[in-house]
């Protein structure tokens, strides 16, 4: 066996070599002869050049596979062949084995024969390559190095921190600085656990930056009505005001409206004692207080609550199922049970409103979560999108027609919606 | 035998052997430009590579032992360094650190290794620091690189200028040469070519040293792009058969404008194809900075396993890449080996940058590193030098661009003035020979004064008479090629690239000089007739 493998080796050797010498020969007795004849130069060059690359070709000194196959159907092969050992050892190694066994390997002869073509076909598409290279070498202008240089300026100043950092700083990077210095420095033994290596918070947004004691101080300052805390991250404060009657924890501005002014007169009737004490904060840490609140939430029945109704300024309604007292002037539509402590508040006794103080700084933590992901969303760009738009060009004419089309559809939708709803009263009247 | 006449030489001369020091130096100052050439490169590619195993939350001996493992960076020479420092002296990575950077002869290496030493000892995290770090090797390396660059642009124009007036002393000679004696001219030609060939090495030399490090191909013996697998295929017959036949015709005696041409459209295919693959290693580079960055954040952000990011990923936006993209994934898919499988991308790839990459990529991912990040950092330090060579290219473009029609300008008015040349003093020849011939048949029956007229003018046309067209066609052949092999050089050394474009660009320049070398003499007689000129001795 090893002699005939060895056999099969020298064979192939020597007709290696011999190819070689048949190669330089035929192309050095071509010229020759064509010297002898006395043929002017600018036929024996070329003539002997294209014999000698046709002789290239015909003895497979050029491996005409290498520029016909293409890349998955070469690399397919290769790969299944050497990875045969160890498919063995794996589950289930037929697929591979049968793959290779099956698949006929073409005749030499054969491959040798569509070679050429192929060949001639690669060579023109190479050919035309070259051209759509060119083209596409000549657009560039002297403009191009103003563009390298701002991508280059954002590219070097790009700055990479661990992921339990970036979440805990998305607040940070909605007022735009993409790198805020991180508090408290960064793991400086290297035997410290990992963020990774610890289980993952759904809410880590909500529990460092947020929640930080500097914030938790402020709510002394709001007893007394100063507004936002003095404490706070300068850089969350800035863009995100705290509302004058809130629990000191920051949500921006035009997500949440200031809630009614009788509201906060109430809040502010409490007494003391039963206003929250800042200790009492540690239960923000608790996930299953949260998670509770958020199942509650998942039980309303959205579809029941009547948009056109509330725009008109009566009350919803439909009655949520939740109990939780959910921050009152909040308009977003998972907010919706808000409007039951609304209707209800002439009624509202001091313990229901000392209930809400309590409460108000987990719902204010989670509305804003919601606010930061609005926010973060509204912040990243589509990159397949942006792309695939690159050329794109909508004129405004158009955008203004298929808009007022749209607005249109939805007018006659919601016209036929309202006339759907009280076509049952006009019959039950 | 070696050894001991070695062994009896030193000996004899005192312990050293003569100029030993000196080899010694030249050779280490060698090697310090060939470092300082690639140091930039690789101080990114560690830093990157240290600042993801970092964000891997992998300790400082594990960060150090890593990057001193990574064999494909000079700078790891020096990491090995400090961590042998630590290991094996028991030394802290403050002062091993310090140590090696007192030790270091390169500027930017020493200036980081001295900051990491510092920022140790203020108890600085290392993960601050090499993200730190890294935003700064970022800014010196595209210092160093523009430098490099605008050094380059300098450098070349002054090549460009050298090289003229190089040949413009070659000319000079030449005409010289026609007027005055040609006796004793050897010298004066060797002194020629020292002029030419200084000013080319100088010139080609002194870019080499200006140029950043930037190489494009893998050069992974095992695995190559499909382009490159069919360059070395070819590239075994052709060069030698170019060489052999080239020998041949020259010995045969065929004009040196069509072995010029020869050898250029022999190197044609071999360049072209290079010059696609170059462009293809660009184009992928290009896609691969963006893909990296979706492929750790898909992954990252969903944490999905690699085949369901790839899956996830729009292959379509990567028109370089998708290829590789789907053959890696069908690959995985069919659970082939995923190790292997990136190996054969980066493989097809043929790039130098998605190797070092991507391996940083795996590797850290490998060890528990978060995609997301790693992704990004992989992608930014990339992208910058992405945009950073392509910045470059542009540069090498006008270069070359000014350089091929120097070189047509440069050859043409050599070869065409030396064909003038000659066409002026066989016209002259034969004038004299006609005026020779006159004097002869007048000498008998004419009066003196006639005579001395005819001799006169034969006295004074006689400068013209004496070119030797032999030697002086060698003479121009030879600096002509000199130029030619200076500016195949030139291009490559500031074009970048595998060693394949040196094959584009002798196609490049040896057909055109061939063509020059064609027609300069049709040009030369349609302009100077010489039976015009001969004309003038019949009047």
């Amino acid at each position: 066996m090893w002699q005939e493998h060895e056999l099969k080796k020298g064979e192939a050797a020597m007709k290696e070599n011999l190819r070689h010498i048949l190669i330089f020969t035929i192309t050095l007795a071509t010229g020759t002869l064509f010297v002898m004849l006395n043929l002017p130069l600018l036929v024996i060059l070329p003539v002997t050049a294209a014999i000698a690359i046709a002789f290239l070709i015909l003895f497979g000194a050029i491996p005409v596979t290498l520029i016909t196959k293409p890349f998955v159907k070469t690399n397919k092969i290769s790969l299944l062949k050497k990875s045969d050992g160890k498919k063995e050892t794996e589950k289930s190694p037929e697929p591979a084995f049968e793959q290779v066994v099956v698949k006929p390997v073409p005749p030499p002869v054969k491959e040798r024969e569509r070679g050429i073509s192929f060949h001639l076909g690669s060579l023109v598409s190479s050919f035309k390559a070259l051209g759509t290279i060119l083209a596409t070498r000549k657009r560039k202008g002297p403009e191009k190095v103003e563009e390298i240089d701002k991508l280059l300026d954002g590219t070097i100043s790009e700055k990479v921190i661990a992921p339990g950092l970036a979440s805990a700083g998305a607040g940070a990077e909605v007022t735009g600085s993409a790198a805020l210095p991180r508090e408290g420095g960064a793991r400086s033994a290297p035997d410290q656990p990992s963020p990774q290596d610890q289980p993952e918070d759904p809410f880590l947004s909500l529990s460092s930056d947020e929640l930080e004691t500097g914030l938790l101080d402020g709510i002394e300052d709001e007893e007394q009505g100063t507004g936002p805390s003095a404490h706070s991250d300068p850089a969350t404060s800035q863009s995100v005001p705290l509302p004058s009657g809130g629990s000191g924890i920051a949500f921006g501005d035009s997500d949440i409206p200031v809630p009614p002014q009788e509201i906060v007169s109430q809040a502010q009737d409490v007494p003391p004692s039963a206003e929250p004490d800042p200790d009492d904060f540690g239960d923000f840490e608790d996930a299953e207080f949260i998670d509770q609140d958020l199942g509650e939430l998942d039980t309303i029945d959205f579809d029941a609550i009547n948009l056109d109704d509330e725009k008109g300024g009566e009350e919803p309604e439909v009655k949520a199922t939740t109990s939780a007292p959910v921050f009152p002037g909040a308009e977003t539509t998972a907010l919706q049970p808000s409007y039951d402590i609304r209707r209800d508040q002439g009624r509202a006794d001091q313990s229901d409103m000392a209930a809400f103080t309590a409460v108000t700084g987990a719902d204010d933590s989670m509305v804003n979560s919601i606010a930061a992901d609005i926010k973060t969303v509204k912040k990243s760009e589509d990159l397949l999108l942006l792309r695939e738009l690159k050329d794109f060009k909508a004129p405004g004419k158009e955008i203004e027609e298929e808009l007022t089309d749209l607005y249109k559809a939805l007018d006659t939708a919601a016209e036929k919606q309202r006339t759907l709803k009280q076509s049952p009263r006009l019959q039950e009247k | 035998m070696f050894k001991t006449i070695k062994d009896r030489l030193r000996s004899a001369q005192g312990g050293s052997l003569p100029f030993e020091s000196s080899i010694a130096s030249l050779r280490d100052r060698i090697a310090q430009i060939f470092e300082d050439k690639q140091m930039g490169a690789d101080l990114l590619y560690m830093t990157t590579y240290m600042g993801s195993l970092a964000l891997a939350n992998a300790t400082r001996p594990e960060i150090f032992s890593y990057a001193s493992e990574r064999s494909e960076y000079l700078t790891s020479r020096y990491i090995a360094k400090v961590n042998s420092y630590v290991k094996k002296w028991n030394y802290s990575y403050a002062e091993s650190l310090s140590n090696v950077a007192e030790r270091t002869k390169n500027e930017i290496l020493q200036n980081m290794l001295m900051r990491y030493s510092n920022s140790i000892e203020s108890n600085v995290p290392d993960e601050e620091f090499l993200s730190n770090e890294l935003l700064t090797i970022r800014s010196v390396y595209r210092n160093h690189y523009e430098n490099g660059f605008e050094m380059v642009k300098k450098w070349g124009d002054a090549y460009v200028a050298m090289l003229l007036a190089g040949t413009v002393i070659a000319i000079t000679l030449m005409i010289s040469i026609a007027i005055f004696s040609s006796e004793g001219m050897q010298g004066t030609l060797n002194m020629s070519y020292g002029i030419i060939l200084a000013i080319c090495f100088f010139g080609v030399f002194l870019m080499y040293q200006s140029v950043p490090g930037d190489p494009k191909t893998h050069g992974l013996w095992d695995r190559a792009s499909n382009e490159q697998n069919t360059i070395h295929a070819m590239e075994r017959i052709i060069v030698p058969v170019t060489l052999v036949l080239a020998l041949v015709l020259w010995v045969l005696g065929v004009p040196i404008g069509w072995i010029f041409v020869l050898v250029g459209v022999l190197m044609a295919p071999i360049g072209i194809i290079g010059f696609i693959d170059d462009h293809n290693i660009t184009l992928r580079d290009t896609d691969f900075a963006t893909f990296i960055r979706n492929y750790g954040a898909v992954m990252g952000g969903q944490s999905t396993t690699a085949v369901h990011a790839l899956g996830a990923i729009n292959r379509k936006a990567f028109m370089a890449l998708e290829p590789l993209i789907n053959s890696v994934y069908s690959k995985m898919n069919l659970g082939l080996n995923e190790r292997q499988t990136w190996d054969r991308f980066i493989g097809d790839s043929g790039s130098d940058l998605i190797s070092k990459y991507l391996n940083i990529y795996l590797d850290t991912v490998k060890l528990g590193g978060p995609p997301e990040p790693i992704g990004k950092i992989v992608s930014s330090s990339m992208l910058e030098q992405v945009l950073l060579r392509e910045k470059k290219d542009m540069l090498a473009k006008s270069f070359i661009m000014i350089l091929v029609p120097m070189h047509i300008a440069m050859a043409g008015i050599f070869i065409v003035l030396f064909h003038i040349m000659v066409t002026l003093t066989g016209s002259v020849s034969k004038m004299m020979m006609h005026f020779q011939n006159l004097s002869n048949a007048a000498s008998g029956t004419t009066v003196a004064g006639g005579v001395s007229a005819n001799s006169a003018l034969s006295s004074s046309m006689g400068m013209f008479s004496n070119f030797p067209e032999d030697v002086m066609g060698r003479y121009v052949i030879i600096i002509v090629t000199i130029i030619t092999v200076a500016n195949i050089l030139a291009s490559k050394i500031v074009g970048g690239g595998d060693r394949y474009m040196y094959y584009f660009y002798a196609a490049i320049f040896c057909t055109v000089t061939g063509l020059v070398f064609l027609i300069a003499p049709v040009i030369v007689n349609i302009f100077f007739n010489p039976a015009a000129l001969a004309n003038v001795a019949g009047t």
